[in-house]
């Protein structure tokens, strides 16, 4: 695991400023004391300096910390987005959001509900040295998901916490808003333009030329102070004799300044530096061995120092100098190069990459090279090998994506992506998708087609027909009594859930202790903990409190044996059997809060429903009465009725929640405070109350409690 | 299908051109036309995605009769 881990690396590195770079004092005294701004916006055309602005900020700050992160195409992914996020966080707050991970990484997760909550709590909690957040090329971000998370943790970050990005397109946030406020200080392209004293120190200085004031002010003028403009014309002029030539043809000229200066740059290198250049610049990023694997370079890494050396537009992504890219601007030159002069090659290029990354073990990589050589099968062999690691980190945006880049009959054709289809959109709960999966005629008809009765009957139990689930599993597991662990796990659970729901406590009993043994010796952490949960709601339903205790102290026991299950819909049973055990002895019900987000992440509509009903509350009731009605079986639940039904004359038979109420009716709480620690309206409880009143016959609170204990229920 | 007029500033006439096959480029001045046929504005915007990727200034963009 290594070399992944080198590489997340390089996207935390905050770029080291080059020797002789051209220091940009006014603009970091601007950014260093306009402490008021929560978004420090740089928003410029490639090639002007943005990021190399915010490095120098960075490095020269003495009163800010820098969390760098550069991102990179894949964080249109919000998963990946966030954990590179936490990743940079974490290099200045070491080990924080530990609970935001484990929520990112579990199915289903809304980033902005689980995610960023917990995370900015320990942001505030950890306060240290005011920090800013780098995001750079922000551009890359193309997901109204990151944008919205973007714009949320900018709305909620504790004071001393700042944003900085850079990119070339000004992001969808509020920036009126921001900027009436004072919140916003923005860079932009005319700000980063190099004064003719910047200029001197970049073509002089860095670069080494002698030029004098009046050429200066020619190149200048003709770049319009533009950086990037600025350093291809001074790597055209370094070693040309005749200067002032060149300068005139270039001042007097109208063409685009790449198009015109990109060329002389190119044309200046000797022909084999020239066509490593192009060859390389396939790569997102680049080390000594991959260049030599592509280019058959004998030694790369002299090669890659050299250029960088000579100012070519590399940039080192590690303080290690082992991983370099190209600066964007300068690649897409490259890009174009290689396209125009070897383009029968490109494929193969891109192949080479693809085996390299491959024999890494770095999977994204190696799909990205495999469809971009066009070698659908390799990249196909790679997701199906790698994409139940990326699926249980949480990456089904990205192992998605890996899907929707291969030709739909290659993904039809092998069972193994047509499994990973399914489960992506499963336990994403996207059960619409997955209906037609598992019709007859998409269904693969190697080995993985017997995981088709099993899935069929967890589709039905998550779309709610709690009796076509149940047939289907039992039938499942009698046709195939020795199927592998995990898919006997899944057949138990939904065997044993769906008898549940079916108020079969003795069937669901057998099947659950079934696939709990399975799940355990499987080392299936959240099968575990799924009929674990649903364990402890059986004994809830038998009455048997201390029974479901235990239970829950074995599911407490995995969670803390691995936080992320917890995170994970899976726990969805636990926490609500938690919730109404919690009711039962009149302590609060947090659980059914976090019961019913999790549900949200992939759970049945059943479950979902269950948890709406235990909370009680008329919104919830409202809710799950929908549910429970479009459901084709939903067993044992029954919609709730609109108004709650008159009790019955002669039933005086308290039910759970006026229990819950009566239990708290001989402490100190008022009304409203007994309202707030079960989790229901004011309304509620006064209605509770009242109807206790009239079971027990009782004329007040206080007459309420001695007859309440008269009869033994207190 | 719908066909577009997009001008930019600086004369875009070396290899640079290439890179926006499929369209018309004609240099005027101390400006470049780029005229073609776009069939949606995904495609619309991966040329001016590309413009913005290389620095070039974007003068106007405007639908014209083919």
């Amino acid at each position: 695991m290594s070399v992944p881990r080198v590489v997340v690396s390089t996207r935390l590195h905050i770029p080291a400023a080059r020797p002789g770079h051209v220091r940009r004092h006014a603009l970091i005294g601007l950014l260093e004391n306009e402490e008021m701004a929560r978004l420090v916006l740089v928003a410029a055309p490639p090639g002007s300096g943005k990021t190399t602005l915010l490095a120098e900020w960075a490095a020269s700050s003495r009163s800010q910390e820098f969390a760098w992160l550069s991102l990179d195409a894949g964080d249109d992914d919000p998963v990946q987005f966030w954990t590179g996020v936490i990743e940079a966080l974490r290099t200045v707050r070491p080990g924080i959001g530990a609970a935001a991970i484990a929520a990112l990484e579990a199915p289903g997760t809304n980033v902005r509900e689980a995610v960023l909550p917990p995370l900015i709590d320990e942001l505030a909690q950890t306060a240290g040295e005011p920090l800013v957040l780098v995001l750079d090329d922000y551009h890359l971000a193309d997901d109204p998901q990151v944008h919205e998370s973007v714009v949320y943790l900018l709305e909620h970050a504790p004071d001393g916490v700042r944003l900085a990005l850079t990119t070339r397109s000004d992001p969808p946030f509020p920036l009126g808003r921001m900027r009436a406020r004072g919140q916003l200080l923005e860079v932009r392209g005319a700000d980063l333009r190099f004064s003719d004293d910047e200029a001197a120190g970049l073509l002089n200085g860095a670069l080494g030329l002698r030029l004098g004031d009046d050429q200066i002010a020619q190149l200048q003028l003709r770049t319009e102070g533009w950086a990037a403009g600025l350093q291809l014309a001074g790597l055209s002029l370094r070693g040309r004799p005749g200067a002032e030539a060149f300068i005139a043809a270039f001042a007097g000229n109208d063409r685009q300044l790449v198009d015109y200066l990109g060329e002389e740059v190119l044309d200046a290198q000797p022909p084999e530096r020239r066509a490593f250049l192009r060859r390389t610049a396939i790569l997102e990023r680049m080390c000594a061995p991959l260049c030599e694997a592509l280019t058959g370079e004998a030694d790369a890494a002299a090669a890659l120092a050299e250029i960088e050396r000579e100012n070519l537009f590399v940039v080192a992504l590690d303080s290690v100098r082992r991983w370099y890219r190209y600066h964007h601007l300068f690649g897409d030159l490259l890009r174009h190069d290689l396209e125009a002069s070897e383009p029968g090659i490109v494929a193969e290029l891109h192949a080479r990459a693809a085996a390299w990354f491959a024999e890494q073990g770095m999977a994204g990589d190696a799909i990205h090279h495999a469809v971009a050589a066009g070698d659908f099968a390799l990249a196909a062999e790679l997701v199906a090998t790698h994409w139940s690691a990326a699926f249980n980190r949480g990456r089904h945006i990205t192992v998605a994506r890996w899907l929707a880049q291969l030709p739909p009959e290659l993904v039809a054709g092998d069972s193994r992506l047509w499994l990973a289809r399914v489960w992506t959109s499963m336990d994403r709960g996207l059960v619409d998708e997955v209906e037609p999966l598992l019709a007859d005629e998409a269904a693969p008809a190697d080995q993985a087609g017997a995981w088709l009765p099993v899935l069929r009957a967890l589709h039905r139990f998550k779309i709610g027909d709690v009796g076509g689930a149940h047939e289907g599993a039992v039938q499942a597991l009698a046709d195939e009594p020795q199927a592998p662990p995990f898919r006997r796990t899944v057949a138990l659970l939904v065997a044993g859930v769906a008898a549940h729901w079916r108020d079969d406590l003795a069937a669901a009993d057998t099947a659950l202790r079934g696939a709990c043994a399975v799940a355990i010796a499987d080392g299936n952490g959240p099968a575990a903990l799924y009929s674990s949960g649903y364990l402890a709601l059986l004994a809830l339903d038998l009455g048997d409190l201390r029974g479901a205790q235990a239970e829950l102290d074995e599911c407490a026991a995995l969670v803390a044996a691995e936080p992320g299950l917890d995170e994970h819909f899976v726990a969805t049973a636990y926490h609500l059997a938690a919730g109404r055990l919690a009711l039962l002895q009149g302590r609060p019900a947090g659980d059914l809060d976090r019961a019913l987000m999790l549900a949200h992440r992939g759970a049945s509509v059943i479950e979902l429903a269950a948890v709406l009903l235990a909370r009680g509350d008329a919104v919830a009731r409202a809710e799950a009465r929908a549910l429970i009605e479009t459901a084709p079986d939903p067993g044992r639940l029954v919609a709730p009725p609109l108004r709650r039904a008159a009790p019955s004359p002669g039933s005086d038979e308290l039910s759970e929640r006026e229990l819950a109420v009566l239990r708290l009716l001989p402490t100190e709480l008022s009304q409203r405070e007994i309202g707030d620690t079960l989790y229901v309206s004011l309304n509620t409880v006064k209605s509770h109350t009242r109807r206790i009143f009239a079971k027990l016959g009782a004329s007040g609170r206080e007459d309420a409690v001695t007859r309440a204990r008269d009869r033994g229920l207190l | 299908m719908q066909n577009y007029r997009i001008v930019v500033r600086g004369r875009l006439c070396g290899a640079l051109a290439e890179m926006f096959d499929g369209l018309q480029i004609a240099c005027a001045g101390r400006e470049t036309e780029l005229r073609g046929a776009i069939s949606d504005q995904a495609q619309l915007f991966g040329y001016l995605l590309r413009l913005r990727d290389l620095g070039i200034q974007l003068v106007s963009v405007n639908p014209v009769a083919p």
